[in-house]
C-alpha cells in the first residue's frame, strides 16, 4: 500500500508528515490514507531497475555494477531512474 | 516537629541565608518581567520557520547508501579518490526538497530538519543493542557519557518511538520501513570504519587501559577522532566565490597534468598532489551536480504550480540554480545561496558541531554594495534573506552519539556568524549589511547562526548599541568577544607558521567560542577588489575532550579509584597530603597523565580518519589546499598546530581548592579524612541516583540523616568562592590558569607534531559530568551540575555584584588560552530602554577592558523560565543562552534548565 510520502506531490518535512502540493500545500500525515490525485514519485521501488527482496530491500541493476538498494530510497536524482510497469503500483 | 518529607537542598540552603535562585544587586520587580524588546520576521520568514517549530529530528539513509555503494565500487582505489567517488556519488543522488515559500533552497538530507548516519566514521552506537558491536562499543566507555546525558523532552527531539517512527538515540526519528537498510549500511562498515580501526589501533598504546578507565569514569567525555572530527573552525568560501565550479574543475584537471609523476621535491607528500588534484576535480564535479539538481526540481515544480508569484520565483531560484552550479556567482543572492549549499556540503561530509560561517556579512558585502547601488537589491530584500538564512540554518542537525549530541551539544550545531572585528588595513570592519544581519537575529530569532560580536575599540557606538538591542531581545546573542585578545592568542599560536598582525585580523570564532585562525583573500567583484576574510586553519576543537576537573580532584583524594564504577582509573599515588601543595603537586600529576593518555589516543584515532575520511571539502576551500595541491591529511592547510585540550568544571575546582586549603590546611578545622569522609557521604544527603535528579533544587537530605555533616558542609559552603574579587581564592585560579595554559600543553604534541593549547567552556557538559562526579569541597552535592562556562561563578555564590566577578576572572591574561567563557544572567528591568542598552555596553565594555575575552547574557526573568519548565506546551518558541549557545528551552535537559534557571539573576547594573 503505498504512502503520502510515495507521491510525486508530496514535500517531505519529516518522518512523520509532509507537504501535499497537489492539495494547496497542505500538510500531511504519511500513515493516513492517500488521495485521488495520488502519482507514484520517485522511489527505487518505483524504478524498473528495482527488484524486490526482503526486508523492504532488494537488487538494483540500473548501473553497470548490481548492487543492494532499498524500496524507499529517495531516486529523483538517480541518473538511472525508470518508472516501472504502473501495475507495480498501488495506490 | 519531625520533618513530614525529606528536607531539600533548597530548604536547608535557606535555613543558612543561602539560595539556589539567588539574585544580586537588587530585587525581582513583583511582577513577572518580558523582554523589552519584540519584533517579527517577515510573513515568508515566519512561515518556514513555524514548520521548524512542527518539525522532528529525522533520519535519512540515502548519503549512507550512495557513499557505501560508490566506496564499495571503487574498493581498492587511493583512499582519497575512492572518497571522492563516495561523496561525489552522495551530492548526485541526494534528493533536493524545495519546500513551499522558500527562495533560499538547500537541505542537508532529505527532511526539512534531517541528518544522516555516516557508518563509515562511526556505527555502534546506532547498531541494535544486542549487537556484538554495540556491546563492544559499551566495554570501551565509548558510551559512558551517553548513559548520564538528556534531551529535553520537547521540541523536535523523538526521544520515543511511535507509529512507525523509531527513535535513534533519544533524539532522531528514523521510519520503521528503512531500518533493516540502515543496520546493513552499519553492518557494511564494520570493521573497517574509523571508529573499529582506529580502537584497534589505540590498544596498542602501552596505557591504554587507564584511557578506557578514563572514558567510563567519564573523566574525558568523548572520542574525538570518530564522534565529531570536524567543526569548530571557520569556512572559507573566496574559491567558489572567484572562480566558480567550472573554474575549478579546469584548474584542478590542470594542475593533475602538472604535478602527475612529479616528487616537486618532497619525497614525502610530493606525490599525493596528483591523487588531490584530482579527487578535488571529481568533488567539485559532484558538488555542480547537487547545485544544478535544485535547479531541476525548481524546474519540476514549475509544471505543477499555478500559482504566479509561486511560479515567478522558482523560475528564479531555476535560473541561478542553474548558473551557479557551473559559474560564480554574480550578485547578493546568489552569493548567499553559494555559501550556504558550500556549507551544508561541508556538514554533509563529516558528523560535525561548530562549523561556522565565519564573518559572513563582511565575506558578502562586496554583493551586497554593488546590488544597493546598481538598484538589484534593497536592504529590505537583504534582511529578509538573512531571515531566511536563518531559517535555513536552524534546520541543521547532527547525527552522533547521545553523549555528543545530547550530553555536549544540547542538540545544538554552534554555527557561528561573527560581526565587527578589524579589516585587514586595522580599521573596524563593521558594515551596513552586518547591522541588517543583526536586525535578522531581532526579528527572525532562531538558534542558528549564532551571533558573536568581535568587541574592538574601533568598533562604532552605533554598531555596538545595536549589539545592545539584539542581546536585550533575550535570543543570547551576540555574544561578545574580545578582538584584542583572540589577535594576541592567535599570533602567539600560530607565529611558527607564519602568522602576522595583519593575518590575525582575519580571525573568527569556529563553533561557540573557539577562536580560529583565518586569511584575507582578494575576491575579484565587478571590477573591484576586496579583501575578504575565512578560515584557514584545521577544526580547533579535536584532541583531548572536556577534562572533567573536579572528578580528578575527587580521584586524587581517593588514590585514583573512582567509587561510582569500581574502576581504579589512575595508578594509586599513595600520598598523605601533609600540606595542600603536595595535594595540588598529585592533582596536576594526574590531569597530566590524562592529557598524556588522551593525546596519543586521539592522535591515533584522528590518523586514521585522516587517512581513511579525510576532509574533502575543507580541503578544497581552505588555503592552501589548492595552491599546495595537499588536503587536511599533508598540512595542507595554511595553518594546522590547532589540536586542544578542553575541561570542564573549573570553577568547582577552585572553589573546592580554597575550601580544602581554608578548613584543612589553614584553619585546621577538619582533617582531610573528615573532609572527605563528608564528601563520601554526600554530606548526609542522598545521591542522585537515589533521588532520580541530577538537579541541584532536587536534592534532599537521606531519611536517616543525623545531622553530622550539617556543619562541614555549612564550612565547605561558606568557604571563599570564585567571583567575589578576593584574592584568597582568586590568586589560586591564576595560579591554575599559568599552569594550564603555559606549562603543561606545550609538553605534547598533535598528530600534526604541532603544540597543543587549552580550550575553556563547558558548552552542556557541566551536566553529564557534574552527573558522575562526587559531592565536591565547595558544598557542591553529589551528581549535581557544575558551574557553567569557565570564568561563570558558581550559581548564588557571586554576591559581590557583576565588577568584583569580573575582578576575579580577568587576573590572569585570557590571551594564554584559546577562550574564556563568561555567562551573565540580567533582569530585563535592569537593560530598559535606551538608558539600559548604555548600561549593558558599559558593562560589556568593562569587561572588555579588563581583558576578559568573552561574555554573553542571558536578559530573562528566572520566573519565565521556571513557568516555561511547568508549561512548555507554551513555550515551544522560547530561546535561552547555555554557554556559548543559544537554544530552544524546551529541548535542552532538565538538569541543564534547572542550572540557568539556578544561576545568579541581576536585577541591576
Amino acid at each position: 500500500m503505498c504512502k503520502h510520502s510515495d507521491c510525486a506531490n508530496y514535500i517531505p518535512i519529516d518522518v512523520a508528515k509532509g507537504i501535499c502540493h497537489a492539495n494547496g500545500d497542505i500538510t500531511v500525515q504519511i500513515d493516513t490514507p492517500t488521495c485521488p490525485k495520488f502519482t507514484p514519485g520517485f522511489k527505487c521501488k518505483f524504478c524498473s531497475h528495482y527488484q524486490a527482496g526482503e526486508q523492504n530491500m532488494g537488487t538494483c541493476t540500473g548501473f553497470e555494477d548490481k548492487f543492494w538498494a532499498f524500496a524507499d530510497n529517495g531516486a529523483k536524482n538517480c541518473e538511472k531512474f525508470e518508472r516501472g510497469a504502473a501495475e507495480k503500483v498501488e495506490a | 516537629m519531625a520533618q513530614l518529607h525529606p528536607m531539600k537542598l533548597t530548604e536547608v540552603l535557606a535555613e543558612r541565608g543561602l539560595s539556589l535562585e539567588s539574585q544580586a544587586n537588587g530585587e525581582a520587580p513583583k511582577e513577572i518581567q518580558d523582554r523589552e524588546i519584540k519584533k517579527e520576521p517577515t510573513p515568508r520568514a515566519n512561515y518556514l520557520r513555524n514548520i521548524y517549530f512542527d518539525t522532528l529530528s529525522s533520519l535519512d539513509v540515502q548519503e549512507s547508501y550512495w557513499y557505501t555503494r560508490a566506496a564499495t565500487e571503487h574498493d581498492g582505489e587511493v583512499p582519497i579518490m575512492r572518497r571522492a567517488y563516495g561523496l561525489k556519488s552522495v551530492f548526485q543522488h541526494l534528493d533536493t526538497p524545495i519546500w513551499p515559500h522558500e527562495l533560499l533552497v538547500g537541505a542537508k538530507a532529505g527532511f526539512y530538519r534531517g541528518s544522516a548516519p555516516l557508518p563509515w566514521l562511526t556505527e555502534s552506537f546506532f547498531m541494535d543493542k544486542d549487537s556484538d558491536l554495540y556491546k563492544a562499543a559499551l566495554a570501551t566507555g565509548a558510551e559512558s557519557s551517553a548513559e548520564v546525558s538528556h534531551f529535553g523532552a520537547g521540541g523536535g527531539n523523538v526521544t520515543k518511538s511511535f507509529g512507525n517512527v523509531v527513535s535513534v538515540g533519544g533524539k532522531y526519528g528514523v521510519r520503521r520501513e528503512i531500518v533493516p537498510a540502515m543496520h546493513r549500511l552499519a553492518y557494511a562498515w564494520a570493521g573497517k570504519s574509523v571508529e573499529d580501526v582506529g580502537r584497534k589501533y589505540e590498544q596498542m598504546v602501552p596505557e591504554y587501559k587507564i584511557k578506557e578507565n578514563i572514558m567510563k569514569s567519564v573523566v574525558s567525555n568523548f572520542d574525538s577522532g570518530f564522534t565529531i572530527p570536524q567543526g569548530r573552525e571557520v569556512m572559507n568560501y573566496y574559491y567558489v566565490l572567484e572562480y566558480g565550479f567550472d573554474g575549478l574543475i579546469d584548474f584542478c584537471e590542470k594542475r593533475a597534468g602538472e604535478v602527475a609523476g612529479e616528487a616537486g621535491g618532497d619525497g614525502i607528500s610530493g606525490m599525493d598532489r596528483l591523487y588531490y588534484y584530482k579527487s578535488m576535480a571529481e568533488l567539485c564535479r559532484g558538488l555542480s551536480a547537487w547545485f544544478d539538481n535544485y535547479g531541476r526540481e525548481a524546474d519540476r515544480l514549475l509544471t505543477c504550480t499555478e500559482d504566479e508569484t509561486s511560479r515567478a520565483e522558482l523560475s528564479e531560484i531555476s535560473e541561478r540554480m542553474h548558473r551557479i552550479a557551473h559559474e560564480k556567482p554574480k550578485t547578493f543572492k546568489d552569493a548567499l545561496q553559494a555559501i550556504y549549499l558550500l556549507h551544508l556540503a561541508e556538514l554533509n561530509e563529516d558528523a560535525m558541531s561548530g562549523l561556522s560561517p565565519g564573518r559572513i556579512g563582511q565575506v558578502l558585502y562586496p554583493y551586497f554594495e554593488q546590488d544597493i547601488e546598481a538598484g538589484r537589491l534593497t536592504e529590505a530584500e537583504a534582511e529578509e534573506w538573512n531571515e531566511l538564512y536563518r531559517v535555513k540554518m536552524t534546520c541543521i542537525d547532527a547525527f552522533a552519539c547521545t553523549g555528543v549530541v545530547g550530553g555536549v551539544l544540547s542538540g545544538n550545531t554552534f554555527n557561528n556568524v561573527c560581526i565587527g572585528g578589524l579589516d585587514r588595513e586595522g580599521k573596524s570592519a563593521a558594515n551596513r549589511l552586518e547591522m541588517l544581519i543583526l536586525e535578522a537575529g531581532i526579528k527572525c530569532q532562531t538558534t542558528q547562526p549564532t551571533l558573536s560580536l568581535l568587541y574592538d575599540e574601533a568598533t562604532p557606538e552605533e554598531f555596538l548599541l545595536k549589539c545592545m538591542e539584539c542581546v536585550k531581545t533575550g535570543a543570547g546573542y551576540p555574544a561578545i568577544m574580545n578582538n584584542r585578545i583572540g589577535m594576541e592568542f592567535i599570533q602567539n599560536q600560530y607565529q611558527h607558521e607564519g602568522m602576522t598582525v595583519r593575518e590575525s585580523r582575519a580571525w573568527s570564532v569556529g563553533g561557540c567560542l573557539e577562536t580560529s585562525p583565518g586569511t584575507w583573500m582578494p575576491l575579484h567583484h565587478g571590477g573591484k577588489l576586496y579583501w575578504i576574510p575565512g578560515g584557514s586553519g584545521q577544526p580547533t576543537s579535536v584532541g583531548v575532550h572536556f577534562l572533567n576537573n573536579p572528578k580528578i580532584l575527587e580521584l586524587t583524594l581517593n588514590n585514583g579509584f573512582d567509587k561510582r564504577t569500581g574502576l581504579q582509573v589512575f595508578e594509586p599515588h599513595n600520598r598523605t597530603f601533609d600540606t595542600f601543595d603536595d595535594l595540588v603537586d598529585q592533582y596536576k600529576k594526574y590531569y597530566e597523565k590524562s592529557v598524556e593518555v588522551l593525546n596519543k589516543c586521539m592522535n591515533i584515532q584522528h590518523d586514521v580518519w585522516r587517512k581513511f575520511t579525510p576532509s574533502m571539502v575543507n580541503s578544497l576551500l581552505k588555503p592552501n589546499c589548492l595552491e599546495r595541491g595537499l588536503g587536511i591529511a599533508q598540512k595542507g592547510y595554511r595553518y594546522n598546530a590547532t589540536f586542544n585540550i578542553e575541561c570542564c568544571g573549573m570553577c568547582n575546582q577552585i572553589n573546592s581548592f580554597a575550601a580544602i586549603k581554608k578548613l584543612v590546611y589553614d584553619d585546621h578545622k577538619y582533617t582531610l579524612d573528615q573532609l572527605k569522609d563528608a564528601l563520601d557521604h554526600n554530606f548526609g544527603y542522598k545521591t542522585s541516583k537515589e533521588v532520580g535528579s541530577e538537579s541541584l533544587k532536587d536534592q534532599e537530605k537521606r531519611d536517616d540523616d543525623d545531622g553530622r555533616y550539617d556543619e562541614i558542609h555549612a564550612d565547605c559552603l561558606r568557604a571563599p568562592k570564585y567571583g567575589n574579587d578576593e584574592p584568597y581564592v582568586d590568586d589560586m585560579l591564576y595560579d591554575w590558569e599559568h599552569w594550564f595554559c603555559e606549562d603543561m600543553p606545550h609538553k605534547f604534541e598533535s598528530l600534526y607534531a604541532e603544540p597543543l593549547y587549552v580550550c575553556q567552556m563547558s558548552v552542556s557538559t557541566h551536566g553529564p559530568e557534574g552527573a558522575v562526579t562526587a559531592a565536591t569541597a565547595d558544598g557542591r552535592l553529589e551528581g549535581t551540575t557544575f558551574a557553567d562556562a569557565s570564568m561563570s561563578a558558581y550559581p548564588g555564590t557571586d554576591t559581590h555584584g557583576q565588577y568584583a566577578l569580573f575582578e576575579s576572572a580577568t587576573g590572569w591574561d585570557h590571551s594564554m588560552s584559546q577562550n574564556s567563557q563568561m555567562n551573565l544572567k540580567i533582569h530585563p528591568s535592569a537593560t530598559k530602554g535606551v538608558e539600559g542598552s548604555r548600561k549593558l555596553l558599559d558593562l560589556t565594555r568593562a569587561y572588555m577592558r579588563k581583558g576578559g575575552f568573552h561574555i554573553q547574557y542571558n536578559i530573562v526573568d528566572s520566573r519565565v523560565l521556571k513557568k516555561a519548565q511547568a508549561h512548555p506546551e507554551n513555550y515551544r518558541t522560547l530561546l535561552i543562552r547555555v554557554a556559548g549557545f543559544t537554544q530552544y528551552w524546551v529541548e535542552i535537559g532538565k538538569p541543564i534548565q534547572d542550572e540557568v534557571i539556578a544561576r545568579t539573576e541581576y536585577e541591576s547594573i
